[in-house]
C-alpha cells in the first residue's frame, strides 16, 4: 500500500503526533486573562513567530484561519474593501475552485473579474499580465498549481504589480513546503497547515503591514479583529511545528518524482504526456495517459494498492474534466485521461518502482 | 452501489463469500437536477455508497453515466410515451446500462462479474442460465431482469436474492451501515420526482398534441392533452366525469385518440409480444403453457404461449385488465423465468 496523493493532503508529521499529547495541556482559551489562558496565548504567539520567521515576514503579518479556503476568501473579500467599488480584479482560470468561488462573490458585489489567458502549462505569464494590468486594482495568481504543480513566476508578476501600484495576492497553499517562497513579492498569501503535515482545519493569511482588510466573520477581537473566533490552538502549534520541519521540499522527494517520470519514459513514449511544463514543484506529476479512462486507472491502481487521484481532490466526486487542464489546452478526453501523482516524505523508491510496475501492467505495456 | 441498503449489503455478502469486490455507483444525475436529490444515483447516493465501500475497505468509483443514461433510458422513456406506450425504464437501464455499459467498464477494470442488489436468484440447467424469483416474495425483482442474454448472465451475480428485505436491513444494521439501513425503500422511477406526467410536461411540453377522447363506440366525449400523458388502465386525471368508474382502455398514436370505458372494457384475452428473449427455456416453435406476468405488480396468470419467430402470441386463460403495450411480459415456470418480451399489442 503506498500513498501518492500528497497534494490532496499530507499525513500528519510523526514529530507532531509525538508532541500532540503534550499539547493537550494547552486547552484553555487564549482570550482568558488568567495565567493558564495566557500561557496558551504565549504558545500561539510563539507559533506565529516561528511561522513568520520561516517565511521571512513579520509576526504581525500572519493571521490564523481555518485553512486555505478561508484564507483565500479572507484575502479577496477582505482586500476588496480596500479597492474602489467596481474596480477590476485579475486572476486565472486555473486557480483553485475556492478562489474562483471568492471571485464570483466579488463579481456579484459589482467588481469586474477577468480571468487571464494561460499558457500551455496553465500559468499566467508576465507578458499577458502586462497587457491588462493598467486597469486593474488587484491581481490574484497562485504560486503553484494543485493539479500540475506548475509554478507562476511571481518575480516578474510582482514587479509589474508594484510598478502599476496594484495589490498582489497569491494562493501559496500548494507551494508551501515544496519550494522557496518569497513573500516579499506579494501583499497577501494564503497558506494551509495540512498540506505540509500539520493538522487539518488550520491555515494562515499573510498580509503585508499596512493592509487592513474587512473581516469576513464579525464580532470578535481575535487576530486583531480580522479573523474573530477562538483560536485553534493545537492546529496552530502543529502548523508551526510542520513548517519548521518542512519549509522546503526534501531533495529525496523530487528524486522520487524524477525516478517515477524517467520510469514512465523508459516504458516507452507516445502513450503519455506530463503536464505543467518544466517549472513545477518537485513532488507533482500530472500525467495524461492517452486513450485511457482516468477513473479506471485510479480504481485499478487502488486495487493494486497505489493511491493516486484524478485532478484535484475536491473535484474527484464529480467526474467533470479538470478546468485546470482544459484551460491549459487539453481536450476533454485527455483531461479525463489524466492522473495526479504527488509524492511526499514518506514515499520510498521501492513504492515508486512498484507503482511503475502496476502501471505497466494496467496500460498493457507488457 | 446505489447508496441504498440492498446493493450495500450485496457488496458485504460477496466479500463474505470470498470475492474480491469493488464498488461502483452509476452516477446518472448531476447535483443540479431536481430528481437527483430524491433518489438513488445522485450526489448523496455517491456519498453513502462511498462510505459503505470505505467500511468494507474496498476500492470504489462513481462512474459518470449522465450522458449515456439520458441517451438510452430517458430517450426511450419519452419516445415510448409519445408513441402511446407504457415503458418500463428500469428494464432498459438493467439491460443497456447495468449489464451493458457497466459490465463493459467492469471488464476494463479486470472484473469477472457484475453483481447487483436485485431480489432475484440465478440457476442453471440444460446448459442455460436463468433468473428465478427472489426468496422474499413481496420484493421479488426477477421481472426486471428477464431480458438479460446468456452472455450477460454468465457475468452476473445476484447475491441477495436468497434473503428477505427484513434480513437485509438487519445485516446492514449489524455491519454498521446505519444510514443506508434507515433509508426508505425506493419507489417509482428514479429520475421522476413527482408524477411522470409532470415530468413529461416539463421535458417535452411542445411535443404534446391534444386530440379527441373517445368512448368505446368511437364517439367523441372530450379532449385529451396529448397521448403521452395517458396510460392504459389509468383512472385519474381524465378530465371527464361519468357516473361510473372510467378508465383509459386504448391509445391510438396514429389517430391521436385516447379511448375511455368501463372496467370491463379493459379486459383483454390475447396479446402479442416482441423482442423475445429466451432465458430458462431454449427457443421454442411449438405452443406451451406458462405463468405470465404483464407488469411489475401483477400476479402471474396462466396462458398459452404460441411462438411466432421473433414474436409470440399469448392467450390468457382468463381475461386480463390493462394489458399495456410497452410494458414487459415475462413467462415463468414456477419461480423460473422462461422467456419474456415487450407487449406489442393486446386484443
Amino acid at each position: 500500500m503506498a500513498y501518492f496523493d500528497y497534494n490532496a493532503t499530507h499525513p500528519v508529521s510523526q514529530k507532531i503526533l509525538a508532541e500532540l499529547p503534550g499539547w493537550a495541556a494547552y486547552w484553555q482559551n487564549p482570550s482568558s486573562r488568567h495565567r493558564p489562558g495566557q500561557r496558551v496565548r504565549g504558545k500561539i504567539e510563539e507559533a506565529r513567530e516561528t511561522i513568520a520567521a520561516c517565511l521571512g515576514v513579520l509576526h504581525k503579518e500572519i493571521f490564523f484561519t481555518s485553512g486555505g479556503t478561508e484564507s483565500n476568501h479572507l484575502a479577496l473579500q477582505g482586500l476588496s474593501s480596500c479597492l474602489a467599488p467596481g474596480s477590476l480584479i485579475l486572476s486565472s482560470p486555473t486557480e483553485h475552485p475556492c478562489l474562483l468561488g471568492a471571485l464570483n462573490k466579488l463579481k456579484s458585489r459589482g467588481f469586474q473579474i477577468q480571468l487571464l489567458p494561460v499558457d500551455c502549462n496553465g500559468v499566467v505569464t508576465a507578458d499577458v499580465l502586462k497587457k491588462h494590468i493598467h486597469k486593474a486594482s488587484l491581481v490574484s495568481l497562485m504560486q503553484a498549481n494543485n493539479e500540475t504543480g506548475a509554478i507562476t513566476d511571481l518575480h516578474s508578476i510582482s514587479s509589474l504589480c508594484r510598478e502599476a501600484k496594484v495589490l498582489l495576492h497569491t494562493d501559496a497553499v500548494q507551494a508551501l513546503g515544496k519550494m522557496e517562497l518569497d513573500l516579499s513579492l506579494v501583499d497577501a498569501a494564503s497558506l494551509s497547515a495540512h498540506k505540509i503535515g500539520g493538522l487539518k482545519g488550520t491555515g494562515a493569511l499573510f498580509l503585508r503591514t499596512g493592509l487592513k482588510p474587512e473581516p469576513v466573520f464579525l464580532g470578535g477581537e481575535q487576530e486583531k479583529g480580522i479573523r474573530p473566533g477562538t483560536e485553534n490552538s493545537l492546529g496552530i502549534l502543529s502548523f508551526a511545528a510542520a513548517l519548521k520541519e518542512r519549509s522546503v521540499l526534501s531533495p529525496s522527494v523530487s528524486e522520487l518524482r524524477d525516478r517515477f517520470e524517467s520510469g514512465l519514459y523508459a516504458l516507452g513514449s507516445g502513450y503519455f504526456q506530463i503536464n505543467g511544463g518544466s517549472k513545477r514543484v518537485g513532488n507533482t506529476s500530472s500525467v495524461t495517459f492517452f486513450g485511457f479512462d482516468g477513473q479506471s486507472l485510479v480504481l485499478q491502481l487502488d486495487m493494486a494498492g497505489h493511491f493516486v487521484s484524478m485532478g484535484a481532490a475536491c473535484s474527484s466526486g464529480s467526474v467533470k474534466p479538470s478546468p485546470v487542464l482544459i484551460a491549459s489546452g487539453l481536450s476533454e478526453a485527455d483531461a479525463k485521461s489524466t492522473l495526479r501523482i504527488s509524492f511526499g516524505c514518506y514515499n520510498e523508491a521501492s513504492e515508486v518502482d512498484s507503482l511503475l510496475h502496476s502501471l505497466r501492467n494496467i496500460l498493457g505495456l507488457g | 452501489m446505489s447508496g441504498g441498503v440492498d446493493s450495500s449489503v450485496a457488496a458485504w455478502v460477496l466479500q463474505e463469500m470470498g470475492y474480491e469486490v469493488i464498488g461502483i455507483t452509476m452516477k446518472t444525475w448531476a447535483r443540479d437536477h431536481k430528481a437527483g436529490e430524491k433518489s438513488c444515483c445522485g450526489v448523496d447516493a455517491v456519498d453513502d455508497a462511498a462510505r459503505v465501500a470505505a467500511q468494507l475497505d474496498i476500492p470504489y468509483v462513481a462512474l459518470d453515466m449522465e450522458q449515456v443514461f439520458r441517451e438510452t433510458v430517458i430517450e426511450n422513456f419519452q419516445s415510448e410515451y409519445f408513441k402511446g406506450r407504457t415503458p418500463n425504464p428500469c428494464i432498459v437501464c438493467n439491460y443497456k446500462l447495468k449489464f451493458g455499459y457497466l459490465l463493459q467498464k467492469a471488464e476494463e477494470f479486470g472484473c469477472d462479474f457484475v453483481a447487483t442488489g436485485h431480489y432475484a436468484l440465478m440457476a442453471e440447467s440444460d446448459g442455460r442460465l436463468y433468473v428465478t424469483r427472489g426468496k422474499d416474495e413481496h420484493k421479488d425483482q426477477s421481472y426486471v431482469l428477464y431480458n438479460l442474454t446468456q452472455e450477460q448472465l454468465k457475468k452476473t451475480l445476484l447475491p441477495i436474492g436468497g434473503y428477505t428485505k427484513d434480513r437485509i436491513r438487519e445485516i446492514a444494521r449489524e455491519q454498521g451501515f446505519l444510514r443506508v439501513a434507515a433509508k426508505p425503500d425506493s419507489v417509482g422511477i428514479c429520475f421522476v420526482t413527482d408524477s411522470y406526467k409532470d415530468y413529461l410536461k416539463g421535458q417535452a411540453r411542445e411535443k404534446m398534441a391534444p386530440g379527441d377522447m373517445l368512448d368505446v363506440k368511437g364517439s367523441v366525449v372530450g379532449r385529451h392533452e396529448g397521448i403521452a400523458l395517458y396510460t392504459i388502465g389509468q383512472r385519474k386525471g381524465l378530465g371527464v366525469s361519468f357516473p361510473e368508474k372510467t378508465f383509459v382502455t386504448n391509445i391510438d398514436p396514429d389517430k391521436n385518440t385516447v379511448t375511455i370505458g368501463q372496467r370491463e372494457d379493459l379486459l383483454r384475452w390475447q396479446m402479442e409480444i416482441r423482442d423475445l428473449n429466451w432465458m430458462g427455456l431454449a427457443p421454442q416453435t411449438e405452443p406451451f403453457e406458462a405463468l405470465v406476468k404483464i407488469r411489475y405488480h401483477h400476479k402471474p396468470v396462466t396462458a398459452r404461449c404460441e411462438p411466432m419467430g421473433e414474436r409470440m402470441r399469448v392467450v390468457f386463460f382468463s381475461p386480463q385488465e390493462a394489458v399495456a403495450p410497452g410494458q414487459s411480459a415475462v413467462l415463468y415456470d414456477g419461480d423460473r423465468i422462461l422467456a419474456g418480451g415487450i407487449i406489442n399489442k393486446a386484443y
